[in-house]
């Protein structure tokens, strides 16, 4: 296994555009690494660039302590799962998986006894004589895999390798290359639109938008520290409500004042707002749909009884262990995730409880966020 | 009660032996209609294949007639009194076997050639990526803009001065390599998932090793619908065997069935049993083909 650096890696086209911009990332030996954005974003041609089937327009990349920018593909000993499983139709199973370890040469026994090895890590040993037309979906990602990690290679690069597969089959794989990486301790570099899949596999998440890296942190520093309200936005699901406010002081209190409503801040949120200079101007409040409650059945947050949102609800959705509701406010949405007892229906206004602690302010121009705690991997991160 | 229950059950399956008896008489009727409908089908079929394979059919029929009932007032469609003698004769007037030997020589040399050649260019063009590809290509497609006629003079020229003329590889090297075929090539190449080449070449494939262990083996029936097209026009190839070569030992079967016809000019049914010897190799080969050459014209159309 390997750690790899990425320094100040960027990436354009002939035709002028930027896909990926100023990217420095330290992976550490064993990690494993999410790359998560939109479409778009810069992740996948990040993780090409990184295997080296795009050429790095600047910067440099690191494999353990040799530069690689000008390395060949097979020169780097890097493996790669395809999103599309990339199998070789006319192969079957065991020649698919052999394939990486013939071509290198190396000797007979071996290749059977590491690809065999394989198989039984992901349970295929019985389909090693069937030909990739013959499988489903679920075994032709596991075949993908096991033709990887036959390899033994420094790093496994993963695009999007479970966003062919149907829901089920997507969470039990989750769980299965959970596994594996504890079980490997391989270096993985994972690129995923999907939030649940970088929330649940990574060790770290680098979220990007537009070609720039946002914020590089751990799952849940990710959920409950966001760099800005693109973050807080992308990761969550429904995603966090941001409603626009305005701070205005009352005596000693600071209150968010929005659509005829009014909530009050906390001491740190008072303080944070008032050391700004934010009196009298508007910030973005946000709140994630499981911080609203429709009972005050939370503790340790002094005042909570007067700090209420009310907005009409629209659409009840009942997901069984839970219910969401979706409503709008000032004409931004609003979704509240309830328990499953809410008797609160469409048509109906929801008043809910705001859970002040966890509340999240965004500055409304450049959408930092204001509540933010700087953390170790923060000089990968460009705040404007 | 119970009468009317009886009256009721026996109106029940009285209605019921009649919806049966109606489904069976609409099932009959939807079968004979079915069967009419085929049945004017196949006629029309066979009609159609008769008007368009009547040349053909009149060449097979007058090669079995003996010339004297070819050229008489009346409508010969078939030979009144068979005769193989026209085979035979063909085969002593010219050395039709070695014509058909060269022929395969020369066919069977092109079209290896052309799908080694046209197959490394078409990878060249749709896998890599290097300076000046568009342009480059763009100049082998405009080369089918050329009608071979105008460069006749020149190419019989240039191998007339490497002092190629009279040889096989006058009639082989210059058509090593086709536009059209580089052409057919790229565009299977493109539908080509490009993820099988990228996971190729991370687990350590050189080009040509994919090329002949995955390009290959997946694109069959690329392979063989160019391989019938190539060969079909090599075999029909006319003007430049006629132009370079001049003794009988490098003539291919087109022009040697020319020479039969100015040996004697009287005996059409002497050249046309030769044509219809020399057409076998061709439909043959179209016809073990057929598959992939529809196959391979067909391929990308649709999802699959």
């Amino acid at each position: 296994m390997a750690s790899l650096t990425l320094r100040n890696v960027c990436k354009s086209y002939p035709n002028g555009f930027h896909a990926v911009k100023d990217f420095s990332l330290d992976i550490q030996d064993g990690e494993f690494i999410i790359f998560v954005g939109p479409s778009g974003c810069g992740k996948s041609t990040t993780l090409r660039m990184i295997a080296g089937l795009e050429e790095i327009s600047s910067g440099e990349l690191w494999i353990d302590d040799q530069l690689v920018n000008f390395l060949e593909p097979k020169n780097r000993d890097l493996s790669m799962v395809f999103q599309n499983y990339a199998l070789y139709p006319h192969m079957s199973v065991y020649d698919n998986m052999a394939f990486s370890l013939k071509v290198r040469k190396m000797d007979k026994a071996e290749i059977d006894r590491r690809v065999r090895e394989a198989a039984r890590i992901l349970e295929i040993e019985h389909l090693l004589d069937r030909k990739p037309s013959a499988l489903s979906g679920g075994q032709k990602q596991r075949v993908a895999i096991g033709s990887v990690i036959v390899r033994q290679p420094k790093a496994y690069l993963m695009d999007e390798p479970l966003s062919n597969l149907d829901a089920k089959l997507r969470t039990q794989m989750r769980v299965e290359l959970s596994k594996l990486h504890q079980r490997l301790k391989a270096t993985i570099i994972y690129v995923t639109h999907d939030q649940v899949e970088a929330m649940t596999l990574g060790t770290r998440i680098v979220v990007m938008k537009a070609g720039v890296i946002q914020q590089v942190a751990s799952p849940s520093d990710l959920y409950q520290n966001p760099v800005n309200q693109f973050v807080a936005g992308f990761i969550g699901s429904p995603a966090m409500n941001f409603i626009e406010a305005k701070v205005e002081r009352q005596d000693s209190d600071v209150y968010l004042s929005f659509s005829g409503q009014r909530i009050k801040m906390n001491a740190n949120c008072s303080r944070k707002l008032l050391d700004n200079g934010y009196l009298g101007r508007e910030v973005i409040l946000g709140i994630r749909p499981e911080d609203l409650y429709d009972e005050p059945l939370f503790e340790g947050n002094p005042g909570y009884t007067e700090n209420q949102i009310c907005f009409p609800v629209q659409v009840r959705e009942m997901l069984g262990a839970e219910v969401l509701l979706h409503g709008e406010l000032d004409g931004t949405t609003v979704a509240a995730k309830l328990r499953p007892g809410c008797s609160i229906q469409a048509g109906e206004t929801a008043r809910l409880y705001v859970d002040i602690s966890r509340i999240k302010l965004f500055d409304i121009r450049s959408e930092n966020n204001l509540l933010y705690v700087r953390s170790q991997y923060d000089e990968n991160i460009r705040i404007s | 009660m119970n009468q009317t229950f009886a009256a009721e059950n026996q109106a029940m399956k009285k209605s019921q032996e009649e919806i049966l008896k109606l489904q069976q008489e609409a099932n009959a009727k939807a079968i004979t209609r079915r069967r009419v409908e085929k049945g004017t089908l196949v006629v029309l079929n066979i009609m159609m294949a008769v008007f368009i394979l009547l040349p053909l059919l009149y060449a097979v029929s007058i090669a079995f007639m003996p010339s004297s009932e070819l050229f008489t007032t009346e409508i010969n469609l078939l030979p009144k009194h068979p005769t193989l003698e026209n085979f035979s004769q063909a085969l002593v007037k010219v050395p039709l076997a070695r014509f058909v030997i060269n022929s395969f020589l020369v066919a069977g040399c092109i079209t290896i050639g052309q799908i080694i050649s046209c197959s490394l260019a078409a990878f060249s063009f749709s896998f890599l990526d290097f300076k000046g590809k568009d342009v480059i290509f763009m100049l082998v497609m405009a080369t089918m803009m050329i009608p071979g006629e105008a460069t006749i003079i020149s190419n019989y020229l240039t191998v007339s001065k490497l002092g190629w003329l009279d040889s096989y590889h006058v009639l082989i090297i210059p058509y090593l390599t086709s536009a059209t075929g580089i052409f057919l090539f790229r565009q299977f190449y493109m539908t080509f998932p490009i993820s099988l080449y990228e996971s190729a070449k991370i687990d350590g494939c050189t080009n040509l090793r994919f090329i002949f262990t995955i390009l290959i083996p997946l694109t069959k029936s690329g392979i063989g619908a160019m391989a019938v097209y190539t060969f079909i026009n090599a075999w029909n190839m006319y003007m430049w065997p006629l132009l370079v070569t001049g003794s009988n030992e490098l003539r291919t079967v087109q022009i040697g069935i020319g020479m039969l016809d100015s040996v004697d000019s009287q005996s059409i049914t002497l050249m046309i049993a030769g044509v219809v010897m020399i057409i076998i190799p061709s439909i043959s080969i179209f016809i073990i083909g057929q598959k992939q050459l529809i196959r391979g014209m067909f391929s990308g159309a649709v999802k699959g």
